[in-house]
């Protein structure tokens, strides 16, 4: 099996901070690798250095390499922006434009220079059946997205990044600022869509993460502790440290 | 015990007088508002009258209208905030968005800033020696515009730049992550947030140009009739009030003139608003 997505001996600093410090794993296709590991351990930084956010951190360096399907999205002739949308992220605030339903979910098509209107109506009905928010939203495309609950604004920014039609889906606490039954669809969905794309998860508890994982990564300040499949990861992990936290007797 | 279960009855009456302080600024301020305008247009209105507006002056200004004292204003303040406003928000823009905080910026804003503290006879002094003089643009419509746009210019950067920094950091987060170049994010998902602020200022801006006598005296000149081109002389409303009256030609047409002016910020104001309402309704469509 090739791996969507490999870390070659990755280091990350932001400023004089050392984020991410010598980390290497690889990820075949339609899995979820879930990234866990107390605050300040590089989570977001493992995610974000995917589709080159990072760089958005002033003063952002790098050594090692980061590689979707074998290439570097270094590689000076990677497009940025195809990058991303290629890899698109969702965060664990529900961030929704100040715009309508409809052209929140179209925003990343009409970046992408997409006008012609069946495309995006057909997208935007997509994307929104995907994200499980279809039914609840058809008969209000054109109303404000702001208006919509904070369960219904996440499975838009899943919906906005679904609507991409994007390999990899990266995922930051995307359930941590909602409720526990929206918290159960997304997961659901998380395990659902892993059959088309190669989603990546900061998870918002180690329940969370035990439930929806293929694959699990535990970071501890920058370093990559433990690696290897869910069930191995969970029931019998190597590290002591690992463990620990897993069993909440981390201190 | 150690915390008393009642709230001391003087933390009450402290929040009873703080309240009344607050409540008598905010009446203060409006009091001198309604009063300033009230004044202003109680003595004006009366000389209003339909000839008033359309008529060209006579005699000075003792007699007749004075139609091209509001096209002189119309044209300047215009002419100044499109000069002003692509380069002051342009500015805000590349402060906000291309830049880190780094010794350039902080020379930039100080700079902007030290520029708002200047008086504006020193504008108009600057505006006569370079614009009408050096440049040799004479006294006319783009000498104005031009020393006005620079007196409002740190203005319009100072509010677009806050207005800017209001922008959630998110909207540019999701903005990237979706694939957004730098420009794109900055056109679709910070500018259309910031715009009520921008405007706002634009705003602020046109009140400060068109209300403004030394800088205009200078650069713009006190001619009385109909401005021809951009390098004809004109005379604004302010200035047109401010001359009738100092130089004792007619007070009740200086009041009715400081009363059409008044109405004409009002009427730019109300107007610039409902544009925004409009435009910030459409962008909740498709």
């Amino acid at each position: 099996m090739t791996n969507k997505i490999e870390f070659k001996n990755y280091s990350l600093f932001y400023s004089d901070a050392q984020v991410l410090d010598d980390v290497s794993l690889a990820v075949p296709a339609n899995q979820v690798l879930v990234v866990f590991g107390p605050a300040g351990g590089g989570k977001s930084g493992l995610l974000r250095s995917i589709n080159r956010m990072a760089e958005l951190e002033p003063n952002e360096r790098h050594t090692g390499d980061v590689c979707i399907d074998g290439r570097s999205v270094f590689d000076p002739q990677v497009d940025v922006a195809a990058l991303r949308r290629r890899a698109p992220m969702v965060f664990t605030q529900p961030i929704p434009l100040p715009m309508s339903i409809y052209e929140n979910v179209v925003y990343g098509l009409r970046l992408n220079g997409v006008r012609d209107r069946r495309v995006l109506d057909e997208t935007v009905e997509r994307a929104l059946r995907d994200a499980t928010l279809w039914d609840e939203v058809k008969d209000r495309l054109d109303s404000s997205a702001l208006a919509l609950s904070g369960g219904q604004q996440q499975r838009l920014g899943i919906a906005r990044a679904l609507a991409l039609d994007p390999e990899v889906l990266l995922l930051d606490t995307p359930t941590a600022a909602l409720d526990p039954i929206t918290t159960a669809r997304i997961e659901e969905l998380v395990v659902t869509l892993r059959e088309r794309y190669t989603i990546v998860v900061v998870p918002h508890s180690i329940q969370q993460a035990m439930r929806i994982a293929d694959v699990a990564a535990f970071m501890l300040q920058g370093k990559l502790i433990e690696f290897g499949p869910s069930n191995q990861i969970f029931l019998s992990p190597r590290d002591d440290r690992t463990e620990r936290y897993i069993t909440g007797r981390f201190g | 015990m150690a915390y008393s279960q009642q709230t001391a009855r003087g933390d009450y009456a402290v929040q009873r007088v703080a309240f009344g302080c607050i409540w008598v600024a905010a009446i203060v301020t409006i009091a001198v508002l309604v009063l300033i305008i009230g004044v202003i247009l109680g003595r004006g209105l009366p000389s209003v009258s339909w000839e008033f507006l359309v008529g060209s002056p006579q005699d000075m200004g003792r007699a007749g209208g004075i139609f091209s004292t509001i096209v002189g204003t119309v044209v300047v303040g215009v002419l100044a905030l499109l000069i002003a406003a692509p380069l002051g928000v342009g500015t805000a823009i590349y402060l906000t968005e291309y830049t880190v905080e780094s010794r350039l910026t902080r020379a930039v804003r100080f700079g902007t800033e030290s520029l708002a503290g200047v008086p504006s006879i020193i504008f108009g002094l600057f505006g006569f020696i370079f614009f009408v003089t050096y440049l040799g643009l004479g006294w006319s419509v783009l000498a104005g515009s031009l020393t006005l746009a620079l007196m409002v210019l740190p203005t319009i950067i100072r509010v677009a730049e806050e207005s800017i920094r209001t922008v959630p950091r998110g909207y540019r987060d999701v903005s990237y992550s979706l694939g957004a170049t730098r420009w794109q994010m900055v056109t679709t998902a910070v500018l259309p947030s910031a715009l009520p602020g921008i405007v706002t200022g634009i705003i602020l801006a046109f009140g400060r140009a068109v209300s403004e006598t030394a800088v205009v005296i200078f650069t713009a000149g006190t001619a009385l009739n109909l401005p021809t081109s951009l390098l004809a002389p004109t005379r604004t409303m302010a200035v047109h009030f401010y001359i009738l009256a100092v130089e004792g030609i007619s007070l009740p047409n200086a009041y009715a003139t400081g009363a059409v002016l008044i109405l004409t910020i009002l009427l730019i104001n109300v107007g610039a608003n409902a544009l925004l309402h409009r435009l910030t309704r459409q962008r909740t469509r498709r």
